[in-house]
């Protein structure tokens, strides 16, 4: 048993006091040059996820012991990290680079979607314009979902289930109850 | 010590007759098993947590300018630092902890254990009393939540930051809250001395836990509160 003893390792505390004096120290570092100095274009960002990765670095090897651990524990963070950088750089390789082959910008985005209720022979139905979702008007003080309430209650029937159940059926009474607390819920907007 | 008796760790002093499951050739085989384990865990949750940081990405890349202006209105940048100095510091305590299990000293685990229990539960009042109700009340909330009208933009952009914000930030937090009740757990079973320098695999994979919660808060700080 005693010689299972020796090799068993404790925690030196020197490195440990070390790291989270470096910790602190880079976070305060990080918080000034974001704050206090200003770098061009995309600098500020490079160089907070420098002064992380750092921090990161540091936890690992010495709070989470790879640096004295058997190497296959790294193996397996490294392997991770592969991971990790190929499936976001290469996305950014693939977002930076559309507009060298096509005039392909980021479009305004609109609350709800880009496509639009129209009126088609007497009916209402959803032109996608290449879109998705129906386009309420979010006014300031309204979500898009209060937006979309609002727009229920006008029309009375263009969600098409409801529709559906205005026919006849008796069930629609509760189809009904929803309404005036909805309703009620829209009110506060500003108009 | 004649045969392999699984009964011996729940005696009083457990660590003292510490003995490994009987599949293991032995103590060192079976630790280093269960720590590979929680490593390839980590691993997954490094992979999971990218896919927050790739949308970040791709949104900031897109709208660079909203990007900037809604981190300065919406987040507050000293609330973001004080949670990264609790979570650093946390992460300090448990590594005390090991050292307390390492040396054979329980109330070193035990008050270390409580220290960065506090810290967590610094974080998660700070980070929901100071943030997330505030934004709550104001409809500052992602996607179809979001209440237009005072972002800084005057575009509609906001609900996209605010959407990886809120995802990001509330899955960090759930690791926070898990991580509370497991350091709790750990609490419980330092006070039935059931950790010594021969067991004290739980506690250790725990503290892993708790550093990895640490690194993926080290990154998101910055990358939503300051740049």
């Amino acid at each position: 048993m005693s010689e299972h003893d020796n090799h068993h390792h404790v925690t030196p505390l020197g490195p440990m006091v070390f790291t989270l004096v470096s910790l602190v120290v880079l976070t305060v570092v990080t918080v000034l040059t974001a704050k206090f100095v200003p770098l061009p274009g995309s600098g500020n960002l490079i160089l907070a996820l420098v002064i992380a990765s750092i921090k990161g670095t540091f936890v690992a090897a010495f709070f989470m012991h790879l640096l004295y651990d058997k190497a296959v524990n790294t193996i397996v963070v490294m392997s991770s990290m592969f991971g990790v950088v190929l499936f976001i750089a290469l996305t950014m390789v693939d977002i930076g680079t559309r507009k060298l082959h096509e005039p392909l910008e980021a479009g305004e985005i609109v609350a709800g979607g880009g496509a639009q209720w129209v009126e088609r022979d007497g009916k209402q139905v959803v032109d996608y314009k290449g879109s998705y979702g129906p386009s309420y008007d979010a006014a300031p003080g309204k979500s898009v979902l209060d937006a979309a309430r609002e727009a229920s209650d006008a029309t009375g029937e263009h969600a098409p289930d409801a529709d559906e159940h205005n026919a006849e059926t008796p069930a629609n009474d509760a189809a009904h109850a929803n309404t005036p607390a909805t309703t009620e819920h829209a009110e506060p907007a500003p108009h | 010590m004649t045969s392999v008796s699984v009964e011996t760790t729940n005696t009083a002093e457990p660590h003292e007759t510490y003995v490994h499951q009987h599949h293991w050739r032995n103590a060192d085989d079976e630790k280093d098993a269960a720590k590979l384990g929680m490593w390839l865990f980590l691993g997954t949750e490094a992979l999971m947590f990218s896919g927050f940081f790739c949308a970040y990405a791709v949104f900031r890349m897109l709208y660079p300018d909203t990007w900037k202006q809604a981190s300065d209105y919406y987040l507050d940048w000293r609330i973001g630092g004080f949670n990264t100095l609790v979570l650093v510091i946390s992460s300090f305590t448990i590594v005390q902890a090991i050292r307390g299990a390492q040396l054979n000293k329980k109330m070193m685990i035990f008050w270390n254990l409580l220290a960065t229990n506090i810290c967590a539960l610094t974080f998660l009042v700070v980070k929901i009393g100071w943030e997330y109700i505030p934004k709550i009340r104001a409809g500052e909330l992602p996607g179809a939540f979001f209440t237009y009208g005072h972002g800084p933009t005057g575009t509609t952009h906001d609900h996209l930051f605010l959407g990886i914000y809120w995802v990001a930030t509330a899955t960090h937090g759930l690791h926070v809250l898990i991580g509370v009740f497991v350091i709790g757990w750990c609490m419980i079973r330092t006070m039935k001395g059931q950790f010594g320098p021969k067991n004290y695999m739980f506690l250790e994979n725990t503290g892993l836990y708790w550093h990895i919660v640490d690194v993926i808060w080290i990154f998101l700080f910055p990358m939503l509160y300051l740049v």
